[in-house]
């Protein structure tokens, strides 16, 4: 029995006994037409405390965070170097305006309806409320650029959303780390000068450390050394960022950001062999979240789902509606838009992981997974299908 | 023509018995027109050259393509993403570290540098850098079976 419980708390074998349960249930989700990350949930929740993980007394909550950790830096770095700054000038008023109205139109109804709510929870009721609230702003590009590839759409609907949901998880990850600063300080004055330190210093190390990788890479010619050079310069930054208790979230964006824009002309090169690296962070996050899963943490926020779900699509829906008539966007955008910006995965998901991190969000980090959990899967149903309705009702959907 | 022949003939001998300029393209070339410039001229490989006849980046079939028919990929990353929006040109995806060959190599040395970067059509650039011509695999592979 004491062999069996050494090796069941095995880090490698849990995270290999997570990755395989998550590769084999997305198999047969494939078989059956069913969403893959859906899939990769289910099999972390077999391993939950209330499943298979309380009967071999797994315990994750000690490897998972470094993990979480290195995984979310990954899509931050990604993230942050997907876009330069002549593309963000390209983009046009349209995709800007209606990524700012449907991510803040997500923040401010989420946040302000759970707080009106007054939900009974562990801890300051405000704090749940902008963490739901920011966690809302981001959206799910690829089950968006499934339903456009599937029905073959063009058009300036399909253009505008596809532009949206990538810029909104920029914009969502950008949020979200410049709220946990704020949410973490001590007192209002200390976080005001906590949030102006964490943030100028993730800046620095990142862009400094971005611009290390930037150099190093001209000076590599073969390209097995890309993968590991970056690498590294995620580890090392995200050292770093402990080390010097600055966002290690921000720090990773920068990193990117600063990487693209000091190479330039080919800097994609930086981030190729970490793209394809994302499938496995976001088995990671969904196998992780579901073996986090909880009932009894559930059900006591079964209501806030709903809440969250039903704010998020109107918040979303009403900031698209203003920002589209601000900026004069087509019709078919200001109409129809809002139904495709509905999707929410990995994301979020790995967002609401990171909280688990953090030992002063410990009473609520848990509650937020689950929701999040909970209203991604929800998501992954209702998504595709208000996507794919945006897409015919605007009549760019060619089959 | 052997392993041995090839050693023995440098790049710039090669170049006086096949004088070929590679396919040149304006840095704000958009993925039609690159796509349309290579394929009227049959070509793999096209280059983008500064003011002073040096050469910038490279530019693949298969990076051109990739980006021309984005639309037909089921799964895009952030940055696919913000590419295919932004329409992007020339410069832009271009690769600044491109292989290239010196007049003073051998041809064997510069055959290997082709085979392993997948590159038809390869630069040849003097001491300053400035473009020389280039070497074509099609030619190199005809000469080979002579």
């Amino acid at each position: 029995m004491a062999i069996t419980q050494n090796y069941m708390n095995s880090p490698l074998l849990l995270l290999g006994i997570l990755l395989v349960s998550g590769l084999l249930l997305s198999l047969l989700a494939s078989r059956l037409n069913l969403p893959r990350i859906a899939a990769y949930a289910i099999a972390g929740l077999i391993w939950s405390e209330d499943l298979l993980g309380g009967v071999f007394n797994f315990d994750m909550t000690q490897w998972s965070q470094s993990l979480t950790t290195v995984a979310l830096a990954i899509i931050a770095y990604t993230i942050g170097g997907s876009v330069t700054i002549e593309q963000l000038r390209r983009l046009g008023k349209v995709i800007t305006f209606c990524t700012i109205g449907e991510s803040f139109g997500a923040v401010i109804a989420v946040t302000v309806m759970v707080y009106l709510y007054q939900p009974v929870v562990e801890g300051p009721i405000w704090v749940l409320a902008i963490i739901l609230g920011v966690l809302a702003a981001t959206t799910a590009p690829a089950a968006t650029v499934a339903v456009i590839h599937q029905y073959r759409a063009k058009g300036p609907l399909t253009t505008t959303l596809l532009g949206v949901v990538a810029l909104d998880d920029v914009l969502g990850v950008i949020l979200f780390s410049l709220m946990l600063v704020v949410v973490t300080g001590v007192d209002l004055s200390q976080a005001v000068m906590n949030s102006g330190f964490e943030i100028i210093g993730s800046i620095i190390l990142g862009g400094l450390m971005g611009w290390l990788l930037a150099f190093f890479e001209r000076k590599v010619r073969n390209q097995t050394f890309l993968l590991p050079m970056v690498l590294s310069a995620i580890l090392l930054s995200q050292g770093l960022s402990e080390l010097w208790h600055v966002s290690p979230l921000l720090t990773a964006i920068s990193l990117g950001f600063s990487a693209r824009t000091v190479h330039q002309a080919g800097g994609e090169r930086l981030f190729e062999p970490v793209e394809y690296l994302e499938e496995l962070v976001f088995i990671i996050f969904f196998t992780l979240a579901g073996a986090h899963f909880k009932l009894s943490v559930f059900l006591q926020g079964v209501d806030l789902v709903v809440i969250y779900i039903l704010a998020r699509v109107i918040g979303k829906m009403v900031g698209i509606f203003i920002a589209a008539r601000l900026s004069s966007a087509p019709d078919t955008v200001r109409q129809y838009l809002g139904f495709g910006v509905i999707p929410q995965a990995g994301i979020a998901i790995g967002l609401a992981l990171s909280l688990l991190n953090r030992p002063e969000l410990h009473d609520i980090a848990l509650l937020v997974l689950n929701i999040i959990l909970a209203s991604t899967l929800i998501y992954e149903i209702l998504g595709p299908m208000a996507t794919r309705y945006a897409l015919i009702k605007a009549g760019e959907a060619r089959q | 023509m052997t392993e041995q022949d090839f050693a023995k003939i440098s790049v710039a001998q090669w170049l006086e018995n096949y004088p070929e300029l590679p396919l040149i393209v304006a840095a704000n070339a958009t993925m039609d027109e690159i796509a349309s410039d290579l394929l009227t001229h049959d070509s793999r490989d096209a280059y983008i050259l500064d003011g002073n006849n040096k050469v910038l980046g490279h530019l693949s079939f298969a990076n051109v393509t990739n980006h021309l028919l984005s639309e037909h990929r089921p799964i895009h990353t952030h940055r696919q993403l913000f590419s295919r929006v932004t329409d992007p040109v020339a410069e832009e995806i271009m690769d600044p570290h491109f292989t290239y060959a010196r007049s003073d190599e051998s041809l064997c040395e510069v055959i290997h540098r082709q085979l392993e970067r997948d590159v038809d059509t390869l630069v040849v650039l003097d001491d300053e850098d400035n473009l020389l011509g280039s070497i074509n695999l099609r030619e190199l592979v005809a000469e080979s079976l002579k």
